[in-house]
C-alpha cells in the first residue's frame, strides 16, 4: 500500500556542502540520488525536482511507520543542528499530519525560538488541547507567550504544567524565573530544586544563584554563581554571575564594616593617591586598565595574603588594595566610569589626608 | 576552562610577561576580540563572542597561539599598519567599478570600503591563524574535536565568500585576491583533516591554483623562523600584488618594559 505523498521544500543553500557549486547538471544528478537514498532509508519511495533555489522532494511512504521514521529523522536533524533541515520536514509533515503530537511539539518549539510567535502559539494551543495532561506542552506553550510578552498566560500555563508533573526541571526553572521578577521567596523552592535536578545547566544554576543574592544569603549564592561561571565561561549567563559576584564582594565587604568606612580600604587609597601623584596619566592609566582587566574575574576582597601581583606597578597587593587602587586611579582619570564598587567614603577620608599631607 | 585552553594562558603569561584576561561579549563581529598587551595596556584581553561560546576554550587557545606568534621574538614585536592612503585609493578604484555602477555612488563607496579592508583583514589574519592552528595542534591535543567545529564552521563562511551573488558584484581583481588567500587557507587545513571536499567551491571559481602558490610562500618558511608570520604575509602580499598596502612597525618589549 502506499500512501498520500508529502511534498518537501529543501533551500539549495541548505544542502551538504559538498554539494553546493556543483555546475546545473552536476547538481541535479547528485541532489536527486542524495534524497532518493535519504528518503528511500525511510521507507516508501520519492521523486526528486530542482526548482529555482528549492529542491521539491515528493515522498509516497509505504506505511504509517515509514511517517514515524520520517519524524524520527526531523528531530533527529534538529539535535544535529541541522535547524532548517528539519524545520523543512516538520513543515511538510504538519501540513499532512496537523494533530500529530510530536510534530506539534517539535514544530512549534521551532517556531517559537525563531520568533514566529503567533504560529507556535496556535500550534502549541492546539497541542494542549490535543493532549492536555502532557506538561512539556504547557511549558512550551507558557514559553512561547513570555516570548510574546504575555507574562500572565505564561505563569498560568506553567503552574498547570507544575500540577502536572512537579518534578520537571525545565517547568520548575521557567517558573521560578517568572516568579523571581516579583517575589523572591516565592520562587526560591523552584529554583532551588530546579538547580537540584539540572546540576550542569547554566541557566537553572544562574537562577538559583541570583535568586540567593537576592534573599541576602551571600555566602549561598556565591559559590553557586562560580559554578555558572565554571560551567559557561564564555557566556552571557557568566558574565552576569560575574558582576553579581562582585556585588556580593563590595555588600559583604561593607557589611564587615558597618556603617564606619574600612580602615584597611583608607590606608590603601591613600597609598594609591602617593602613588598615582608620582606618576603621569600615561602610567596611571596602565595600572589602573591592568587591574581593572585582572579583576573582571573578580578579587577575593576577604583574604588579607598579597597574592596578586601586576606588570605595570611591582610588588605583590591584597585583592583589596588593588580594588582601592583602581577606585583612585578612575576618579583621577575618568571620574564618570563605574568601578563597580563603592569606596565613596574611604576615597573621600584618604583624600583628605592626603590633601593634608601633602599642602600643609 | 578546558586544562588546554589554561595551559596555553600560561605559556603566553610566561613568554610575555603580560598576564591574560579572559571575558565575552556580544557587541562584535568574528569569533573574539582581542587587545594585545603594551606598556600602555600592560595585559592581554580576549573577549570570545557568546555566540561562540560553545567552541570558546579553543577560540581562547588560539588567541594565545596568535600572541605566541607575534612574540616570537620580544625584541621585534610586529604591528601591521594600514596605509591609509594607499587604501583609500584602492577603495575609490573599487568603487568606480563597473561592476558597481548599477548602485548609488554612497553605498557603492560604503561597500567598496568594506571589502577592499575585508580583503586587507584576510592578508593580515590568515597566516597567522594558520601558524596558530599548527601551534594549538601541537600543544592543545585535546581540543581538536573543537578545532575540527570551528575550522568547519569557519571554512562554511569562506564558502560564502565565493557565491555566484557575491562574485556579480565584486571586481574581479578583489574577488580573486580573497579567494585565493582563503584557498590557501582551506588548502591547508584541507590536508590536516583529510576532508578533500571542501575544496570544491574553491575549484569551481578556479583558484585552487593561486592558493597553492600562496600555500607554499607559507610552506617555504621555516617554522623555527622568527619572523615566519610576517614574512609569510609579505610573500602573499608580493604574490598578490599588496604590498603597498601596509607597512610593519616593531616594538621592542625589552626596551619599552
Amino acid at each position: 500500500m502506499t500512501l498520500d505523498p508529502i511534498k518537501f521544500a529543501f533551500e539549495l543553500s541548505e544542502l551538504p556542502e559538498n554539494y553546493k557549486n556543483l555546475s546545473s547538471t552536476e547538481l541535479n544528478g547528485a541532489v536527486s540520488s542524495f534524497f532518493s537514498k535519504y528518503f528511500r532509508e525511510m521507507g516508501g519511495e520519492a521523486t526528486v525536482d530542482i526548482q529555482n533555489d528549492y529542491v521539491i522532494v515528493q515522498w509516497f511512504p509505504n506505511s504509517l511507520s515509514d511517517t514515524e521514521n520520517a519524524i524520527q529523522e526531523a528531530i533527529d536533524l534538529l539535535n544535529q543542528g541541522k535547524i532548517s533541515q528539519g524545520e523543512a520536514m516538520l513543515a511538510a509533515l504538519c501540513k499532512r499530519f496537523p494533530d500529530n503530537p510530536t510534530i506539534l511539539y517539535n514544530y512549534g518549539m521551532i517556531l517559537s525560538e525563531k520568533g514566529q510567535l503567533e504560529e507556535a502559539i496556535d500550534m502549541l494551543s492546539r497541542l494542549t488541547e490535543i493532549d492536555p495532561e502532557a506538561n512539556r506542552a504547557w511549558n512550551a506553550l507558557a514559553v512561547a507567550h513570555f516570548r510574546a510578552g504575555k507574562r500572565t498566560e505564561a505563569i498560568s500555563e506553567l503552574k498547570k504544567s507544575y500540577q502536572l508533573n512537579s518534578e520537571d526541571p525545565y517547568t520548575l526553572r521557567n517558573l521560578g524565573g517568572l516568579l523571581a521578577k516579583e517575589s523572591t521567596e516565592q520562587a526560591h523552592p523552584y529554583l532551588e530544586k530546579a538547580a537540584s535536578l539540572l546540576p550542569d545547566d547554566p541557566q537553572a544554576q544562574y537562577g538559583y544563584g541570583k535568586c540567593l543574592k537576592d534573599l541576602g544569603h551571600y555566602d549561598e549564592a556565591d559559590p553557586v554563581l562560580k559554578k555558572v561561571i565554571e560551567l559557561s565561561p564564555y557566556s552571557d549567563v557568566a558574565e552576569r554571575a560575574k558582576e553579581d559576584r562582585n556585588e556580593i564582594a563590595s555588600i559583604k565587604m561593607k557589611s564587615k564594616a558597618g556603617s564606619e568606612p574600612r580602615m584597611d580600604a583608607v590606608m590603601y587609597c591613600f597609598a594609591a593617591l602617593e602613588k598615582f601623584n608620582e606618576m603621569d596619566d600615561k602610567k596611571k592609566q596602565a595600572v589602573t586598565y591592568e587591574i581593572a582587566m585582572l579583576g573582571r574575574n573578580g578579587f577575593d576582597l576577604e583574604d588579607s595574603e598579597q597574592k596578586y601581583t601586576l606588570n605595570s606597578l611591582p610588588g605583590k597587593f591584597t585583592g583589596m588594595q588593588l580594588v582601592s587602587y583602581m577606585f583612585v586611579g578612575l576618579k583621577e582619570l575618568d571620574p564618570n566610569l563605574d568601578p563597580g564598587i563603592n569606596l565613596e567614603d574611604e576615597y573621600n577620608l584618604a583624600l583628605e589626608m592626603f590633601n593634608k599631607k601633602t599642602y600643609s | 576552562m578546558h586544562q588546554d585552553t589554561q595551559k596555553m594562558i600560561d605559556k603566553v603569561e610566561q613568554r610575555t610577561g603580560y598576564k591574560v584576561s579572559v571575558g565575552s561579549g556580544s557587541d562584535f563581529s568574528g569569533y573574539a576580540q582581542m587587545i594585545t598587551a603594551t606598556p600602555q595596556n600592560p595585559i592581554h584581553v580576549i573577549n570570545v563572542n557568546q555566540n561562540y561560546s560553545h567552541i570558546g576554550d579553543y577560540v581562547v587557545a588560539l588567541q594565545c597561539a596568535m600572541i605566541l606568534a607575534k612574540w616570537t621574538d620580544p625584541k621585534k614585536i610586529p604591528n601591521f599598519v594600514v596605509n591609509e592612503e594607499k587604501a583609500n585609493y584602492q577603495i575609490d578604484k573599487c568603487a568606480n567599478n563597473k561592476k558597481l555602477a548599477s548602485i548609488p555612488s554612497d553605498t557603492a563607496q560604503q561597500f567598496a570600503k568594506t571589502i577592499v579592508k575585508g580583503l586587507i583583514h584576510q592578508l593580515l589574519s590568515l597566516p597567522i591563524e594558520m601558524i596558530a592552528i599548527d601551534i594549538c595542534r601541537k600543544e592543545c591535543p585535546n581540543l581538536n574535536n573543537i578545532m575540527k567545529t570551528a575550522l568547519n564552521n569557519e571554512i562554511q563562511e569562506l564558502h560564502q565568500s565565493l557565491e555566484p551573488r557575491i562574485k556579480q558584484m565584486t571586481p574581479e581583481d578583489i574577488f580573486e585576491k580573497n579567494a585565493a588567500m582563503n584557498a590557501a587557507f582551506t588548502l591547508n587545513w584541507s590536508r590536516i583533516s583529510g576532508d578533500e571536499h571542501i575544496l570544491v567551491p574553491f575549484k569551481t571559481v578556479e583558484v585552487l591554483d593561486k592558493g597553492r602558490e600562496l600555500l607554499k610562500v607559507y610552506d617555504d618558511i621555516a617554522k623555527t623562523d622568527a619572523q615566519r608570520y610576517t614574512k609569510i604575509v609579505d610573500g602573499w602580499a608580493d604574490k598578490l600584488k599588496m604590498n603597498t598596502l601596509y607597512t610593519w612597525k616593531f616594538r621592542d618589549e625589552t626596551n619599552d618594559a
